[in-house]
């Protein structure tokens, strides 16, 4: 299991992420794309899981999320246990979930494929409602990262009552 | 591999007989030989030849370009050239060419250590370096350079690293995968009627010939959008400068510039910060800041033991007698495993632990600075930036409706470009997008040709009963087309960080940069450079492929400073040493001046002098005054060895 992406994430993206794909600031890698939608699904509460049909395009965290993977699988476990209905202080029902997810028995901590599809959910959820909020590709980074901020904070009544199931 | 050119040997050719040795008999290859030959000594002559001796490419010359070779007064049967390349500083190889001008053709003998063979035969490891696409890049002229930067050289700039770097084997892998499937469904096909067949072979063939067409007109169209953008750069500067000098705008207009260049500092800047801090979550969503501070918080209630315990009280279990000295009776046993389950794992534990951490150094208090303030001041950077190009519009069109001939023409021309662009940018797009309802053979989507094509494939190959083979063949054609494109594309960024990090060195004063290598080598914000710019860009992008992943290969320069002013000639003589590893020059004497001695400085003095000339009444005329060391002398050809008299040569005569 990897990281991936919608399948039409990479393309969607392609105006503001440059040439041959060298990205630009703060789109630098698909995995930042990646971030982006992920953080939008997650506050919106857009889980959508993406069957076969990902755009695989990367196995493990890259340098540059080390420091704050672990946030990311935070707010992956938090979200899930909200998803199920579930209390956070439900000791049993929270190592479960935390077990289904991660192996941190090495020296590093691991996605299990349960953790992958999990996270792989929230952004394909993200790119979804991106997608559906702007009317077309953005072609401009400036514009892209205000609507992004715009959807992320916006009074949103399905986010109010609940997460999407 | 390394392989350094070590002499040549003419005979009965149009150039005079002569034996040009650059190691002046010896084994050390100087870094630097220069060889003065005049014109008409037969230069094109020789340097045909000893590129048809490296890549073997006269076997297939026409009878009428063989004869072109012929000493054009003895008119011998046969002529010969000999060259000795020496490989991996110890092996020499020695390439026989005879030409047989009875019959118009020309046949080879190789000789490589012991072994001396009939026909072009270099040994494998050599002879994927000696491969006609690669050899043709060790034959360098000014003319090359700028033929890189303007794109009209034969190959394209980015196929040239992966001539020196092998990948086009892997595109040749794929035809050969498809040809070999193509031959097998051909042998083995089911029987089914041939007119089906065929129909179907001229449908996937038109297929993919509009496919080829498409991409072809896609890459020039990126080529051309990325000249017009250039283009449009130059006009807006040009269109600047001239309001710029104009009396009644210069204020407006610099203010206008000042503003607009602060806002594009600052909107970097803005977007460098949010960069920087785009890999937390929790900068992007301050929500989730509370949130995880929720889960960490509950976690911590969970009261974690060391991660250690659970293990500790399953081995417990199997002891007689409890650490508190009590007997470890059934009851006892079972109360201990009950307890042990509940306690948490290895794998648990060292997450939580770790994420408990995280939660305090990220989630304590609010990021400083937020996306929120960034946002806002991104925002205005670009409503000063929206500001600035609307008053700069507002000078132009002042300057138009004042009757500014200049500025008028500029603008129609930028409209023109702009709209150019546009056309471009949509064709682009158009062969770019996914495949949408209505799609057919008129339209330019390469995916829609990419879909039709695999499904005309997949549909004769069940018509031949071949289509496991198929999927098999198209699994390997893009396992190597990943591939392809992965080396690629690392390979280039590496030849453009090394070129750049030269050209920072020996560009100083009017530095240029590759930004791209695509068709043609893009230098940063420009067309082209000056001529001296483009011989050092071309030449730092050559030899930085040549001595590339520890090789290092012979660069044979034809007229090596020919068109470049002296101060040209001083930057890229001091350069070519540094570059390349052994340096083999043809030169005349108009060249030497500015440029031979900081070549020999730069190549610490390891430079061999040989001038070469057709013996004829004048130049035996010439030979007492020139002095030097006679190295090779024939009846219509004499090579002199001597840095005095390679400058003397053309000093009070003409050549």
């Amino acid at each position: 299991m990897a990281f991936q992406l919608h399948p039409d994430a990479r393309d969607w993206f392609k105006k503001v992420r440059g040439k041959d794909g060298k990205g630009k600031e703060p789109l630098e890698t698909l995995f930042d794309v990646y971030h982006m939608c992920f953080v939008l699904g997650v506050a919106r509460g857009r889980f959508e899981p993406l069957g076969d049909s990902g755009d695989t395009f990367m196995d493990e965290f890259i340098q540059r999320y080390r420091a704050h993977h672990l946030l990311m699988i935070g707010a992956m476990i938090s979200k899930s246990l909200e998803r199920q209905g579930v209390a956070v202080d439900d000791r049993k029902a929270v190592v479960k979930e935390v077990e289904r997810f991660v192996d941190s028995t090495g020296l590093g901590m691991i996605l299990k494929p349960d953790g992958f599809r999990e996270l792989n959910g929230y952004a394909a959820g993200g790119f979804n409602y991106l997608r559906e909020e702007l009317s077309g590709p953005p072609s401009d980074m400036v514009f892209l990262l205000d609507r992004f901020y715009l959807l992320l904070n916006q009074e949103n009544t399905q986010a109010a009552v609940g997460p999407q199931l | 591999m390394k392989i350094e050119l070590i002499s040549w040997q003419a005979q009965g050719l149009r150039c005079p007989d002569a034996k040009i040795d650059l190691c002046s008999g010896g084994d050390h290859v100087p870094k630097v030989a220069l060889i003065q030959m005049p014109n008409g000594t037969g230069k094109t002559t020789t340097l045909d030849c000893l590129r048809a001796a490296m890549d073997g490419s006269a076997r297939s010359w026409s009878e009428k370009r063989v004869l072109e070779y012929q000493d054009s007064e003895k008119k011998p049967d046969t002529g010969k050239f000999l060259t000795t390349l020496k490989i991996e500083g110890s092996n020499r190889l020695v390439i026989e060419m005879t030409f047989d001008f009875d019959h118009g053709c020309v046949t080879y003998k190789t000789t490589y250590g012991s072994k001396n063979e009939d026909g072009y035969c270099p040994p494998p490891k050599v002879g994927r370096y000696l491969d006609p696409q690669f050899s043709e890049l060790l034959f360098f002229n000014g003319e090359l350079a700028n033929q890189l930067i303007d794109g009209t050289q034969g190959s394209e700039a980015s196929a040239i690293i992966d001539t020196f770097y092998g990948l086009y084997h892997l595109k040749r892998l794929q035809d050969l995968a498809q040809a070999a499937f193509e031959d097998a469904a051909k042998k083995g096909g089911r029987t089914v009627k041939a007119k089906t067949l065929t129909i179907l072979e001229a449908k996937l063939g038109k297929l993919r010939k509009r496919q080829g067409e498409i991409v072809t007109e896609q890459s020039d169209a990126k080529e051309k959008a990325a000249q017009l953008k250039t283009e449009i750069q130059a006009l807006e500067r040009s269109t600047e400068e001239h309001l710029l000098n104009s009396e009644k705008f210069r204020e407006r207009e610099q203010e206008a510039i000042d503003n607009r260049h602060r806002a594009e500092m600052e909107l970097e800047d803005q977007l460098q910060k949010i960069s920087s801090n785009f890999a937390n979550p929790v900068f992007l969503y301050d929500p989730l800041r509370e949130q995880l501070q929720k889960l960490a918080d509950n976690f911590e209630v969970l009261r974690l033991p060391e991660p250690s315990s659970a293990p500790f009280f399953k081995e417990l279990v199997k002891e007689d007698v409890c650490i508190c000295d009590r007997e470890m009776n059934d009851g006892a046993k079972a109360a201990i495993e009950r307890r042990a389950e509940e306690i948490l794992g290895d794998s648990v534990t060292g997450f939580l632990n770790s994420f408990k951490d995280s939660v305090r150094n990220f989630c304590g208090e609010a990021c400083d600075p937020s996306f929120e303030g960034l946002m806002e001041q991104l925002n205005n950077s670009l409503e000063a930036l929206d500001a600035a190009q609307s008053k700069l519009d507002d000078i132009r069109r002042e300057a138009e409706e004042s009757g500014d001939m200049d500025v008028s023409a500029k603008q129609e021309e930028l409209k023109e470009k702009k709209k150019k662009i546009q056309d471009l940018s949509d064709f682009i797009d158009e062969t770019e997008r996914k495949t949408q309802a209505g799609d057919g053979d008129d339209c330019d989507c390469l995916d829609y040709y990419a879909k039709e094509i695999q499904q005309a494939e997949k549909k004769l190959a069940e018509l031949t009963g071949s289509l496991d083979l198929k999927a098999r063949t198209d699994c390997l054609k893009e396992l190597l087309d990943v591939a392809y494109r992965e080396a690629h594309n690392k390979l280039k960024e590496s030849v453009i960080d090394d070129a750049n990090t030269q050209l920072r060195e020996i560009l100083k004063f009017n530095l240029v940069q590759i930004e791209d290598i695509g068709k043609s080598v893009k230098l940063d914000g420009r067309l082209s450079g000056s001529v001296g710019q483009n011989l050092s860009v071309g030449y730092v992008f050559l030899a930085g492929l040549l001595h590339g992943g520890g090789n290092q290969f012979p660069l044979v320069v034809d007229s090596p400073a020919g068109a470049l002013d002296d101060v040209a000639r001083r930057q890229v003589g001091g350069l070519l040493p540094e570059l390349i590893g052994q340096l083999v020059a043809f030169v005349i004497a108009s060249e030497r001046e500015w440029f031979v001695e900081p070549l020999a400085e730069a190549a610490g003095n390891d430079v061999v002098y040989l001038t070469h000339l057709r013996l004829n009444e004048y130049t035996s005329g010439l030979l007492p005054s020139l002095g030097g060391e006679k190295v090779s002398e024939t009846d219509d050809g004499i090579v002199l060895e001597g840095k005095e008299c390679f400058f003397q040569l053309g000093v009070d005569s003409v050549e």
